[in-house]
């Protein structure tokens, strides 16, 4: 009896998506990675308020100097339509600084203020975008355009006299990149993928972009 | 498998960097104000302050050289005083036709010169605040003083009145002083004052409400705002640019025509007091490999040395790097171009500075 009710319980359901399949064929998609981005060069930063020895410093910019090189990970979630058509959908990344920084001598509203790179931060909410994907043999190969959100996070210290007082220096920045993969197919549900992923617009147009390995589960 | 095991161990590593942190510090700056910054420096009116009557010849190669022309266009002796009565000095014939003959010069240099009045009593001590408070209130000292400055300040453009420690009740006799001189003065010449860097209003120094701005701006043609001495509770720089910038925002909501100062000059601490230093005696000092010439959050540098009796002092200097980022962090957005900067201590300075600034000012 249980053969026979699992028996029509997957007729019913191949019904369903072969209906499904005749208006679009749609699968999810769970990937994580890592990699290194390059930011060509650094934004401004906000500094937050601080009350020092000298002077009450309001928020304020802090212009910067140079780029970061930095080394992350992340997890994303996607959904692929008629085995052709790629939807980026949510996704989060953390990264990093890689290797030694200068620190970079600069300026909240005349107040001095020496920035420390190495102390960096970057989170990235990964938003939707749209892509293409073909497939040959056991190679994949796709391109996306992918929309999303960039914060950078750092410590500064301002000058009060003799002595120095930690601020936050932040910024924040909606990003555009172009993401191009090769991925190798696995087994038939995991593959593993190279990225290439420029960033079209972070702070600034064509302000580096991405490297990065992933793993992909999904049809 | 194998691969998912692959990557498993991968993203464990990665979550191991992350958490660590595999960035760090290379030990050095890179600037992005001063010197050694991808962007210029805001070119601004700049003048020079000489302690004295006589501008040595150390420091007339200074003034001859076209650098120095370029980041500062006037010159500030602070040479004359107020005797007792009120007859300002100096007045000997010798001495009158010296001074003419170094305005001539300034001048052929393509230099304005101006005649500072440092309230000092003929041995070069300050009057003490009272003392200089009691002969302000005298309108017959006043007079005296109104009358006699023009000898003494004839060769030169302008003049200047650098009033100290003046308790805050001398502020109708500062500005009776001031208000009385300006006719006199002026428009043949120009009239400024060195004001007190107050930050709040009221003052936040003694003495800083002596000076009523609004009050004295119809009356002069710039604020010097003395921007200097930062650091006078223990050893620190002679200024924090940031301090420095509040000083002058609240006195351009008075008057529009000032100036920032900053010290050419450096303070040495020790156990007895403070006494200032120039930047070669900083320089002799920081050359021992035990006394290394280390830096400020400022930027300003600063030697630590045993002196006599193994007394411990440390030495506050400026030099061309610090000067150079101070004056980059004052953008115009954060003090408006008409702000001029002054050079405070002409012959104590970087000898380099001049012309690392000059090549920094578009």
């Amino acid at each position: 009896m249980l053969h026979r009710a699992t028996a029509f319980a997957l007729v019913g359901f191949a019904t369903v998506a072969s209906e499904g399949h005749a208006r679009a064929d749609y699968d999810f998609q769970v990937a994580f990675g890592g990699g290194v981005r390059w930011l060509r060069g650094t934004p401004s930063l906000r500094s937050s308020a601080v009350s020092t020895y000298a002077r009450e410093l309001a928020e304020g910019d802090a212009p910067m100097r140079g780029g970061l090189t930095m080394i992350g990970g992340f997890l994303d979630l996607g959904l692929t339509i008629d085995d052709r058509f790629m939807v980026p959908l949510f996704g989060g990344a953390v990264w990093t600084p890689l290797g030694p920084y200068d620190g970079v001598v600069t300026s909240v509203d005349g107040s001095i203020v020496r920035a420390r790179p190495w102390t960096a931060f970057s989170a990235e909410a990964l938003l939707p975008g749209v892509g293409y994907r073909l497939k040959r043999r056991r190679w994949m190969f796709g391109a996306s355009l992918r929309t999303g959100a960039s914060w950078l996070e750092m410590e500064g210290v301002v000058a009060s006299g003799a002595i120095g007082e930690t601020v936050a220096l932040s910024s924040s920045s909606f990003f555009l990149q172009a993401e191009l993969e090769a991925c190798r197919r696995l087994d038939p549900t995991t593959r593993v993928c190279l990225e290439i992923a420029p960033r079209i617009y972070e702070y600034e147009l064509l302000n580096g972009g991405l490297v990065q390995l992933r793993v992909e589960w999904g049809n | 498998m194998t691969y998912l095991r692959i990557w498993l161990s991968s993203a464990l590593s990665i979550a191991c960097v992350l958490a660590s942190g595999c960035g760090s510090s290379s030990g050095d700056d890179v600037e992005r104000v001063g010197l050694g910054a991808d962007v210029a420096l805001p070119q601004r009116r700049g003048t020079l302050l000489l302690d004295g009557c006589v501008i040595d010849a150390w420091s007339r190669s200074t003034l001859a050289l076209p650098s120095t022309k370029r980041v500062a266009s006037e010159i500030i002796l602070l040479c004359a005083v107020p005797r007792g009565d009120g007859t300002v000095g100096p007045r000997d014939e010798s001495a009158t036709r010296a001074l003419s003959s170094l305005v001539d010069d300034l001048h052929r240099e393509g230099y304005r010169a101006h005649l500072g009045v440092a309230f000092t009593d003929e041995s070069g001590q300050r009057y003490d605040g009272a003392q200089a408070s009691a002969s302000l209130a005298d309108p017959v000292w006043r007079a005296r003083f109104r009358e006699t400055l023009g000898t003494v300040a004839a060769p030169f453009d302008g003049v200047e009145l650098d009033l100290q420690a003046l308790p805050n009740d001398a502020r109708a006799s500062v500005t009776a002083l001031v208000s009385e001189l300006s006719p006199v003065v002026r428009p043949q010449k120009s009239l400024s004052v060195f004001v007190p860097p107050s930050v709040t209003e009221p003052s936040d120094l003694p003495g800083g409400d002596a000076f009523a701005r609004r009050e004295l701006a119809p009356h002069v043609d710039r604020m010097r705002i003395m921007t200097l001495d930062f650091s006078e509770a223990g050893p620190g720089p002679t200024i924090d640019p940031g301090w420095a910038v509040d000083a002058v925002r609240l006195a351009l909501a008075d008057f529009p025509a000032c100036d920032v100062s900053y010290p050419l000059y450096g303070t040495d601490f020790g156990p007895r007091g403070r006494r200032s230093a120039t930047w070669f005696e900083a320089m002799a000092l920081g050359g021992a490999p035990r006394t290394p010439i280390e830096r400020g959050p400022t930027g300003a540098p600063f030697v630590r040395f045993s002196g006599f009796g193994g007394e411990l002092h440390e030495l506050w200097f400026d030099d061309a790097t610090s000067t150079a980022r101070a004056l980059g962090a004052w953008t115009f957005d954060v003090l408006p171009p008409s702000v001029g900067v002054l050079y405070y201590g002409l012959g104590a300075e970087d000898p380099a500075l001049f012309e690392s600034l000059a090549a920094r000012i578009p």
